[in-house]
């Protein structure tokens, strides 16, 4: 579990390393968030396992559990790994991710943090194999990761968001490899995943200098590719599709209808309950600063 | 022959008093009295803690802790809040304080619990410009000193050790106690007036007054070894009041821009989860909850010092609703920052870490529900520090204002402390998860209930789930020794 959160915290200051810009810090904001969200599935899985078997050790056999203890700490654990892998529907945090440093991303995004949930489910994949509900899910969210990635990333206008979405695409067949209880083949994939897509990551900057470059002698004439499948869309299909792809699945946009515009309603409600019947210093407070920033602008113009 | 214990008692107490009033009459060299006073305590209370017989050092404990966050106080205010008034209120609240952990005596705790909140009444010293503060804390003196007055009223001696386990007053002194909690440490209904006194009052004072944690002392010093009854059956009761307060205040806290308003719900939260933990009557939950106790109370004391060394640099009119950029300015107090943040929300390889894990594995075995929900709401709570801690010191750097002086040599002497205390207890924790435990079990020999599933003696190590501190059980086996020595 500490492991598992250290690779978070660091990976989301890595995010917000370039701290002068606002969308790094904010988009570090949100990942710690979806992390955290994330987290609690491993940890109250966790102390579920060392409740009802008394351990939680895999070191001497795994836990002894029943059907539906079984089914409920895997469900758990998959939370966790699916969040730590930006699977559907927490997919939206890899996009937000590339704003941090390139061989941070190409450490945590090609290898580490990306596959720390596939590793997460290969440890635990004993007790998955257990429960066909669980390994049905796994499958059925690999899939769903692995066609939304590939969509996704074709939409992608920077090379460290195709790539990403690449990962994703990866890893979402891995965790399909683990829900059909293929271990050694998920492990052989995940291996060769993480050095390939690292060096990817690595290499991508180089590779966009080496193709202006070769743009440029060959007088812009080099023409696109990866335009493959869509030309066996019908139009108005490739049309919706794009849009889809162009706003990442609309991921983002359900989360923040569904779960985080929700929440935010019932803290501002809290908010007017606190404040029922006092002075709000606060707000006051809140109208000088914004006050005094808008003098300050103004100034500068 | 005056006993040894007593004289380092009255020490640690009575000369922060003193120097109050030497610090008010003086008014020269204000913090330099402050700390001497301050030092003093904590070295009587360090005294009286090494002699502290096991599994009784709660309060020698809380002595040793309260005083050195005195000493924190003393380095970490800043020269414009260094005046006679605010040293010598500090130092009164510091005396009244050990006296209430040091107390054995209903009484005297009702004395000391008023005393400290005296200074908070007074507008020359800590009154806060809001009227739900003096409220809150009204109506917890009147509900202790009610519950005191009926034990009195029935005959009872007024011994907190002759009064165990025989529930003095029955359901209506248990009632009128919890009442107390619940004003007091800010439990939900009541828990409107500790973000208005960290917002209108002063900060570093007002953040002593929250970390005296009154409210836990209560439960831990007075209702579960007075109530075991009560606390087996009604008890409950207040745990799922804490887990709501621990929920609602983490809910609050995502939405809030003043940061110490932020800052103050969780540390409310937080500390919602150490009644939780006590109410779980698991050795687990409760050693938990007292490692949590000391870690809430070392960072949220170095925020608030933090947030106000900011305040004091940079305006009071910061704010959380944009990026103001100080790590530029103020580098090293945005490192303290984040890591006493971070250290607050269960960072790995911090004691908070240790503390929550105990406290959740000990909540689920007891209440699964609350076992499950206060990851939820600590979760939240690491959401919103984050956000503040990337609002307050992330961003565009600010323009405007001359070069501004990063934390002083004091400042950053007592600041890295008070890091190396949460940093070294979450790599080498046994220290004082072992200390906690011993307290557990002295406060919950009587109301303990074996987990549901598997009996305590038959599961395995906790080191099986957090590498690197023993079993609880097994911890307080060892280190338990006859009571003669």
């Amino acid at each position: 579990v500490a492991g598992w959160e250290i690779v978070g915290i660091t990976s989301v200051l890595l995010i917000a390393f370039f701290q002068q810009r606002t969308a790094p810090v904010e988009n570090g904001l949100r990942v710690f968030a979806v992390y955290r969200a994330s987290d609690i599935g491993l940890l109250v899985g966790v102390f579920a396992m060392h409740h009802w078997a008394g351990t939680a050790s895999f070191a001497g056999g795994f836990p002894m559990l029943t059907g539906t203890q079984g089914v409920i700490a895997s469900l758990l654990l998959l939370l966790a790994a699916a969040g730590k892998a930006a699977q559907v529907p927490f997919s939206g945090w890899l996009p937000r991710a590339m704003e941090g440093p390139t061989p941070s991303s190409a450490i945590f995004y090609g290898a580490i943090s990306i596959h720390a949930g596939a590793y997460l489910l290969l440890r635990v994949q004993p007790i998955l194999a257990q429960s066909p509900l669980a390994s049905a899910l796994v499958i059925l969210i690999g899939v769903i990761t692995a066609i939304y990635g590939t969509i996704v990333g074709r939409a992608s206008a920077d090379a460290k968001t195709s790539l990403a979405y690449a990962s994703l695409t990866q890893v979402g067949v891995v965790f399909v490899e683990i829900g059909l209880g293929w271990k050694w083949i998920a492990v052989a994939h995940v291996l060769g995943h993480a050095t390939v897509r690292t060096l990817q990551f690595l290499r991508a900057p180089s590779m966009l200098h080496d193709y202006h470059v070769m743009h440029s002698a060959i007088g812009g004439d080099l023409s696109p590719a990866g335009k493959h499948f869509e030309d066996l869309l019908p139009e108005p299909v490739q049309l919706w599709l794009y849009r889809w792809a162009l706003d990442r699945g609309h991921l983002d946009t359900i989360l923040d209808r569904f779960v985080i515009h929700p929440l935010m309603q019932l803290s501002h409600i809290f908010a007017r309950l606190d404040n029922f019947g006092v002075d709000q210093p606060v707000i006051q407070r809140e109208k000088v600063a914004l006050s005094m920033q808008s003098h300050a602008g103004r100034g500068g113009n | 022959m005056v006993d040894p214990a007593l004289t380092f008692r009255v020490v640690a107490i009575s000369v922060p008093w003193f120097a109050a009033i030497l610090a008010a009459a003086s008014r020269r060299q204000v913090r330099g009295i402050g700390f001497v006073a301050a030092s003093a305590s904590v070295l009587s209370s360090a005294v009286l803690l090494h002699g502290a017989p096991a599994g009784r050092s709660l309060g020698e404990a809380l002595m040793v802790l309260f005083s050195s966050l005195a000493v924190g106080a003393m380095l970490v205010l800043p020269r414009r809040d260094c005046n006679p008034r605010t040293i010598a209120g500090i130092l009164f609240v510091l005396g009244s304080t050990l006296l209430a952990y040091a107390a054995e005596n209903l009484l005297v705790l009702l004395a000391a619990w008023i005393l400290t909140t005296v200074p908070f009444f007074l507008t020359q010293l800590f009154r806060a410009g809001s009227w739900r503060p003096r409220l809150g804390l009204l109506l917890s003196s009147v509900a202790l000193a009610l519950a005191t007055g009926l034990i009195a009223a029935e005959g009872h001696a007024m011994s907190i050790g002759r009064l165990t386990g025989q529930s003095p007053g029955g359901m209506v002194v248990f009632g009128l106690l919890v009442v107390a909690v619940i004003f007091r440490k800010g439990i939900c209904p009541a828990q409107a007036w500790v973000a208005d006194a960290a917002d209108s009052g002063p900060a570093i004072p007002t953040a002593l007054l929250l970390n005296g944690h009154f409210g836990a002392l209560l439960v831990a010093k007075l209702i579960v070894p007075l109530f075991p009854h009560a606390t087996r059956d009604l008890f409950p009761v207040l745990s799922y009041l804490a887990l709501a307060t621990a929920l609602y205040v983490a809910i609050r806290a995502l939405t809030e821009n003043s940061p110490r308003r932020l800052l103050a719900f969780l540390s409310l939260s937080q500390s919602a989860c150490i009644l939780a933990g006590l109410e779980s009557r698991t050795p687990e939950g409760m050693t938990g909850a007292l490692v949590h106790w000391f870690v809430v109370t070392v960072s949220t004391m170095g925020l608030f010092g933090i947030l106000r060394l900011l305040e004091v640099r940079f305006g009071e009119n910061l704010t959380a609703s944009r990026h103001l950029g100080l790590a530029e300015h103020a580098p090293r107090l945005a490192v303290f920052f984040v890591i006493f943040g971070l250290a607050l929300v269960g960072l790995p390889g911090t004691l908070s870490f240790c503390s929550q894990d105990l406290l959740i594995h000990g909540t689920l075995a007891s209440h699964p529900l609350t076992g499950l929900l206060l990851p939820i709401a600590i979760a939240m709570n690491a959401v919103s520090i984050f956000r503040l801690f990337t609002r307050l010191f992330l961003g565009k750097r600010r323009t405007g204002f001359t070069v501004m002086a990063d934390a002083l040599p004091r400042e950053r002497w007592i600041l890295t402390a008070g890091v190396l205390f949460v940093v070294l207890g979450g790599l080498f924790p046994n220290a004082i998860v072992t200390l906690g435990a011993v307290d557990a079990e002295s406060v919950a020999h009587v109301t303990y209930v074996p987990v549901r599933s598997v009996p305590l003696a038959g599961r395995q190590p906790l080191a099986n789930v957090r590498p690197g501190y023993r079993d609880v059980g097994q911890v307080i086996r060892a280190r338990r020794r006859p009571p003669n020595t």
